[in-house]
Parts: C-alpha cells; sequence; structure tokens
C-alpha cells in the first residue's frame, strides 16, 4: 500500500487503451494509488487479463470494451461507468495508433484514421467524460500526445504529427473552457516508449531519439505512468492546459 | 496491494538545499521535501527565519538544518554548498527558489534596481546551480536541480514588470542550457513556473483590489496558488519519478498560458 501523496482513493478512473503499453502502466500506478480503474479498451479479451491482473494484486479494476471511434460506444461505456460507481473523475485519453507513412505516398483512408483515433477520439472522450465530471464533483483530464506534436521529428510521420499537435492545442482549449466547470485537462508528450505501438520503428530511428535527447530517448511506460499521477492528484490542483514532456530532455536542445 | 510499480515519491536519505527556505513558497517546499523524507537543508539570507523553520521540522520529527545565504555572494555560495557537501558526502537536490519581484515601469527603472534583480533572480541561480552541479558530478549523485521560474518567463505580464519578466525568461531558458549540459553526468534541471501565489512577496498585489481582479480575470481557473501547489510541483520534479523529464519548465498556474 502506497502512502503519502498523490494518493487517489475514492477516485474513479477511465483510461482508454488500457490494457497494454502505456495504458497498462497508468492503469496499474492508478491502482496502486487507490483509484478505482475502468480499462477501455478495443482490445476487449487484453482488457480482462489485465483488469483481472491488477485485481489479483489487491487492486481495484475492471474492463470494458470501448472503440474511441464510435460515439455511441462512448456514451454508453461512460454512461454504464457513472450509473455502476455513482462518479467519473479522472479520464486517461491513452489510446492511439501509429502510422508512420510519408506525406506524399500516405492512402487517404490512412490519414483518416490516424486523425479519428489519435485526435477525433480524444475529443469526442473528453466531452462525453466532461459532462458527467460537471455534472458530478468536476474532475481531471490528462490527454497522450507526443512530442511528435510540439516538433516535427526526424522520420515521416505526418498523420500522427498533425494529431498529437491538435491534442497539445485541444487541450489548451479545453482547459480553457473547463476551467471555471472544475474540470482541469493536461497531456503528457512522450519521447518514444517500448511498446506494441513502436515495435516496427527501425532501430535506427530510435538512436536517433537518443541523440537528440540528453538523457536518452528511451522513455519507460512508468514514466509516463508518474508523470500522470501527478498531474490527475490534487497535489497538481493548479495544473491545467499544460502538455508536461517526457522525453529525457528532447525538446531542451 | 502488491502492485510494485515503484511509484512513491519519496526522498529518504536525500540532502535537499533549499534557497530562501525561511518563508513563502521556501517553506512550503521545505514542509513537502522534509515530509517525503529528505534531510532538509535552509538556506536564507534571513538567518534567524532560516533558523527558526529548521527547528520546527526537527521538532515535528523531520530532519533540517539551516544557513544564511546571500546568493549574490559567489564565495558564500561555493563555501556553504562545500560544507554541505562534505558534511553530508552528498548533495542531491538544490531548490533555486530565492528571488525578488520589483515592479516598475521600464522608463521609470533606475539600472541598480535592475541589477538587483538580475542578480539574485537569474546570477544566483546560476552560482548556486553551479556550486551544488560540481559536488553532484563529483560525487555522482544523479542531482536534480529545481529552478523556480514564473509564468512571466513565457509572458509579458499585465502591469510593468520589465525586470522580473526578463530574469525569469533568462531562468527559463537556463534550465534548458544546464539541463542538456550536465544530462552526461545524470543530472536533471528543471524549473516551476507558478502563476500569482499568496506570499509576503506578493502581498502589496492582492492588497490592491484591482490589481487581484485583474489576475483572476487573466487566470482561467480564477484564483491565486497555494504556496504548497507549487511545493508539490517541486516534489514531483525532483523525485525520481520524474526520471526522463529534464530542461523542462512546468507551469503551475491556474491555466494562465493556456489562454
Amino acid at each position: 500500500m502506497n502512502e503519502g501523496p498523490f494518493r487517489l482513493d475514492g477516485d474513479v478512473a477511465v483510461v482508454t487503451g488500457g490494457s497494454r503499453g502505456l495504458g497498462r502502466a497508468i492503469s496499474e500506478v492508478f491502482a496502486e494509488h487507490g483509484a478505482t480503474v475502468v480499462i477501455a479498451d478495443i482490445l476487449s479479451d487484453l482488457a480482462d487479463q489485465t483488469a483481472q491482473e491488477i485485481c489479483d494484486s489487491g487492486g481495484s479494476a475492471e474492463a470494458m470494451t470501448l472503440d474511441v471511434t464510435d460515439e455511441e460506444d462512448i456514451e454508453s461505456v461512460f454512461n454504464a461507468v457513472v450509473e455502476k460507481h455513482g462518479r467519473l473523475d479522472i479520464l486517461i485519453n491513452n489510446a492511439g495508433i501509429g502510422m508512420r507513412k510519408p506525406a506524399v505516398s500516405i492512402p487517404r483512408e490512412d490519414w483518416d484514421k490516424a486523425i479519428d483515433v489519435n485526435l477525433n477520439g480524444v475529443f469526442f472522450c473528453a466531452r462525453v467524460a466532461a459532462r458527467h465530471m460537471i455534472a458530478g464533483d468536476g474532475g481531471r483530464i490528462v490527454n497522450i500526445a507526443s512530442i511528435m506534436g510540439l516538433i516535427g521529428g526526424r522520420y515521416p510521420n505526418i498523420s500522427y504529427q498533425t494529431a498529437k499537435g491538435g491534442v497539445v492545442n485541444m487541450t489548451r482549449g479545453l482547459a480553457s473552457e473547463w476551467a471555471q466547470e472544475g474540470v482541469r485537462v493536461n497531456a503528457i508528450a512522450p519521447v518514444y516508449v517500448k511498446t506494441d505501438l513502436t515495435a516496427p520503428m527501425p532501430e535506427a530511428w530510435i538512436e536517433d531519439f537518443d541523440r537528440m535527447a540528453p538523457l536518452g530517448g528511451r522513455a519507460e511506460p512508468v514514466d509516463i505512468a508518474n508523470a500522470a499521477l501527478y498531474l490527475v492528484s490534487r497535489e497538481a490542483g493548479m495544473v491545467t492546459g499544460h502538455t508536461l514532456p517526457v522525453d529525457g530532455g528532447y525538446m531542451a536542445r | 496491494m502488491t502492485i510494485e510499480t515503484g511509484t512513491s515519491f519519496r526522498l529518504d536519505n536525500e540532502v535537499a538545499v533549499i534557497t530562501g527556505g525561511a518563508a513563502g513558497l521556501g517553506r512550503a517546499m521545505v514542509d513537502v521535501l522534509s515530509g517525503q523524507g529528505a534531510h532538509v537543508v535552509v538556506l536564507d539570507i534571513d538567518a534567524g527565519g532560516a533558523d527558526t523553520v529548521a527547528s520546527e521540522i526537527v521538532s515535528s520529527g523531520g530532519s533540517a538544518e539551516a544557513h544564511q545565504l546571500d546568493v549574490l555572494d559567489e564565495a558564500a555560495v561555493d563555501r556553504t554548498i562545500l560544507n554541505i557537501a562534505t558534511n553530508h558526502g552528498h548533495i542531491d537536490i538544490l531548490v533555486n527558489n530565492a528571488g525578488i519581484s520589483q515592479r516598475l515601469p521600464a522608463t521609470e527603472m533606475p539600472r541598480d534596481v535592475w541589477e538587483r534583480v538580475m542578480g539574485i533572480n537569474t546570477t544566483g541561480v546560476f552560482l548556486c546551480a553551479r556550486s551544488a552541479a560540481r559536488h553532484m558530478i563529483a560525487q555522482h549523485t544523479m542531482g536534480r536541480i529545481v529552478n523556480i521560474a514564473s509564468i512571466m518567463g513565457f509572458s509579458g505580464g499585465v502591469y510593468p514588470n520589465a525586470a522580473y519578466n526578463t530574469s525569469k525568461g533568462a531562468v527559463v531558458n537556463m534550465t534548458r542550457a544546464l539541463a542538456v549540459e550536465w544530462a552526461p553526468h545524470g543530472i536533471r534541471v528543471n524549473a516551476v513556473g507558478p502563476t500569482w501565489v499568496r506570499t509576503n512577496l506578493a502581498e502589496t498585489l492582492f492588497a490592491n483590489p484591482d490589481t487581484y481582479e485583474e489576475i483572476k480575470w487573466f487566470t482561467p481557473m480564477g484564483k491565486e496558488a497555494r504556496p504548497a501547489d507549487i511545493a508539490y510541483g517541486v516534489l514531483f520534479l525532483a523525485a525520481h519519478e520524474s526520471k526522463m523529464i529534464t530542461g523542462h519548465t512546468l507551469p503551475v498556474d491556474g491555466g494562465f498560458l493556456a489562454w
């Protein structure tokens, strides 16, 4: 049992894409700090398994199937969460896909899919969650952006960069719009993290991250999860509209 | 609970040096870092105030000591930091919190006032960081330095305050430069950019109803911060849980920079 600051006891947190990678680390850290975690993922079986493992370790977690590109699906998942738990305190917009294709040749359907999941999905989850938060005790939203939302990067990735840049300014916009409603909205901009999403990346690209980032360009999922914990905690009660890089210093160079 | 993510934000057995630790933001940082298990070294130009804070920490079960320090006195900075490093064998955390504000219109700003603000807010930060980093490098402590910048390091502000805004902008980019330079030694350098906080430094602002209304109007959350809000930002950046964050200035600003 973790004592001390940054506790989330009594909080209900929805983590999209929570079954693996960054989402799983976030779910684990939040559960360890006392939150009830709803793992909302399009990968139903893996979400069930992750939730079960957190419960087996003494945490509180459950799984729900969610496709963040489906508005009706989003409505029904958040309604179900609030119906069951009576509240929704935290949303982590973590679900995302990679689409590393050159601008001159990326097919329209791939562009649309990347924007749909990485940008539109974040908005629709955020606004449905915020309706419940505003009607309740307020809430905290953290969007998983990317350093690719802040800079161009060194390999072709235009749809992802466009979507993540949109998430960075969506974070400012929603933070401004909901500040008086008690909903804080922040984002995290990770550097490269070794996950299933980044598994196809060639080693040479990862070495470029190492050279750009003074501390080295390889973060672990728990690094992102710890930043998310800070941002959703009551101890960060005056932090809103910010995108926090977890980047080994990439942005400082 | 048997989930073991390693996320605790504990600072046990670490030596944390806080400049300007006798009052205001610095006092809150002393409380928070001490509460996480750090041995806290309270440095302040106000020797009596620093002693009082250290005594209070010790009486409530924490570990602390106090020394007088003028961050503009280069020899005193080096001597004080050397003594701390020698006595404890390591310096793990430095919080560059000491700072002043002289709110005058730029056209009426005397040169000596300008230089005093730059001296304490910018050069003082550099002198303390440089001195601490020498020991952190020699002692391989994977040190962490947290500078207290300001939202006014990113913004022109809402009333005449050019000297302060300039000095804090310099701290924001000094933070990036030192982060890059010292990363090979495992030292992380970050900053916190507070909005207005109710402290003695800002007392005259809050006392003026027009200014206070303006502060609230310019801030999406419509309120000022408490010293603890800033102190917890410092804790996050000083803790091992932020081990992949360096060169960054974290605004604790109620959304001021977002709109």
